[in-house]
């Protein structure tokens, strides 16, 4: 029965439309100087396209992760004063100051895959994944930068211990990117944004539990342990960028 | 395969590899736009603009496997991205002398395919689209597969799936065989 709805069908498409031959010619002569415009264009190397984001991401994002790291906890120890400052507080702190200000880059990936990114990929010779990829290294490194500087200044105003807050910190900080490569690799384009914000959230969640269940997680305890995942996590990191960089330029097109 | 030698060819720098493969893939990715445009000129700038991009991306080395599941590929997603942005609101002025010639078969046939059109329209958008595919343009599942980025299976159920929904339509107005049933 379904044969004879399949025959149907078909016959009733079997009719199909000419195309005239001047739409042909049209195309060919079209398709020629597009090929030729095209090729003659440079290819340049992955470093100097990365060191050129820098300046296509734009000094927005870069006030924006100033103020979101710097001046929050500046007024925060001006209220509270550093006197209640514990190593605990101080990871704690460190550690949030790290998902949030990573969560800080989902408008900016929404807003390039949505606006630019496909534009982009057309005019350039690198795929979304590797533009992806190039912006959230550039942030990644301007947060790294930022925290750090923020952990300098509490463990001179305080007796928080700097190396122990640096290695908690430094593990939050290759969960998060590592988890953020994971999804780039793994995750459709347009749902990126949405697994990005759970899985901030959720980072959010367990070290609110941790710093109300396990302090000890923060004092130094297990200090070596840490130090240890962070260099898997560094590891694992450069393997997932490896992995992206070197990826094959599929092309990233819309989903209905 | 052709398609191959032509591509390695014009890698190489032979540009009239290009003519060929465009005069091998154009009329079908033009028809394909067809019947996802309003009408024959934007089904032309859809089918003109999958092309410009399939050149720029195979410039640059960016593709990979069948050039034919490539180029519908982009087909699809420029169609998609033209329903979102161009054609919604636009209002056919058509010229009739401008239409495509159609090999016209009989007043029956011509109400016949008016109908199965119309009940392949009102599928769900991705068992439409695996029909249109697979009937109108002709393509292997395993094309469709690559090109609608689905499992085989998945392609093999959804036409499936259409293929009942379309015979329930059918019937409800004659039989499956296009007889009117006469009682």
């Amino acid at each position: 029965m379904e044969k004879k709805t399949e025959n149907r069908i078909r016959r009733a498409f079997a009719a199909k439309e000419q195309v005239k031959e001047q739409s042909v010619n049209n195309m060919i002569l079209l398709a020629r100087t597009h090929w030729n415009e095209n090729i003659r264009k440079e290819n340049i190397h992955f470093s100097r396209f990365l060191l050129a984001q820098v300046r296509y991401i734009g000094w927005k994002i870069w006030i924006i992760e100033l103020v979101v790291t710097i001046i929050p906890v500046f007024i925060l120890f001006k209220f509270l004063g550093w006197h209640t400052i514990t190593q605990t507080t101080a990871v704690f702190l460190l550690c949030c100051l790290t998902i949030a200000i990573s969560m800080l880059c989902i408008p900016f990936i929404y807003r390039s895959i949505y606006y630019q990114m496909y534009e982009i990929e057309a005019a350039t010779f690198f795929s979304i994944k590797k533009l992806l990829l190039s912006r959230i290294m550039i942030l990644s490194v301007g947060e790294l930068v930022g925290i750090i500087g923020v952990g300098i200044v509490m463990s001179y105003n305080t007796p928080v211990d700097f190396r122990n807050s640096m290695v908690c910190m430094l593990f939050l900080f290759g969960a998060v990117w590592n988890g953020v490569l994971r999804l780039v690799r793994k995750v459709e384009m347009e749902k990126l944004c949405r697994y990005f914000l759970a899985y901030g959230f959720g980072l959010l969640f367990v070290m609110t539990m941790l710093v109300r269940f396990q302090q000890h997680a923060f004092d130094g305890t297990f200090y070596t342990e840490i130090f240890l995942g962070s260099c898997i996590f560094l590891g694992y990191g450069v393997y997932q960028g490896r992995l992206l960089a070197r990826w094959s330029e599929d092309v990233c097109c819309v989903r209905a | 395969m052709r398609e191959e030698v032509l591509i390695k060819n014009l890698l190489a720098g032979d540009s009239s590899a290009m003519d060929e493969l465009v005069r091998m893939y154009y009329p079908e990715i033009l028809r394909y736009c067809m019947w996802h445009a309003p009408d024959a000129y934007l089904a032309e700038d859809a089918a003109q603009e999958t092309f410009l991009k399939a050149i720029k991306y195979l410039g640059r080395g960016r593709f990979s496997g069948k050039f034919k599941s490539f180029l519908y590929k982009i087909a699809v997603n420029t169609c998609i991205d033209m329903h979102r942005n161009k054609w919604r609101e636009h209002v056919s002025f058509e010229c009739i002398n401008c239409e495509m010639d159609y090999v016209e078969t009989g007043f029956e046939d011509a109400a016949d395919k008016l109908m199965i059109e119309e009940l392949v329209r009102r599928l769900e958008p991705a068992m439409q689209e695996v029909a249109i595919l697979r009937f109108r343009q002709d393509l292997k599942l395993r094309e469709i597969a690559v090109i609608m980025e689905m499992p085989m299976r998945t392609v093999q159920s959804k036409l499936r799936q259409a293929l009942k929904e379309i015979k329930v339509e059918l019937l409800k107005g004659g039989t499956a065989d296009g007889k009117k049933d006469r009682k």
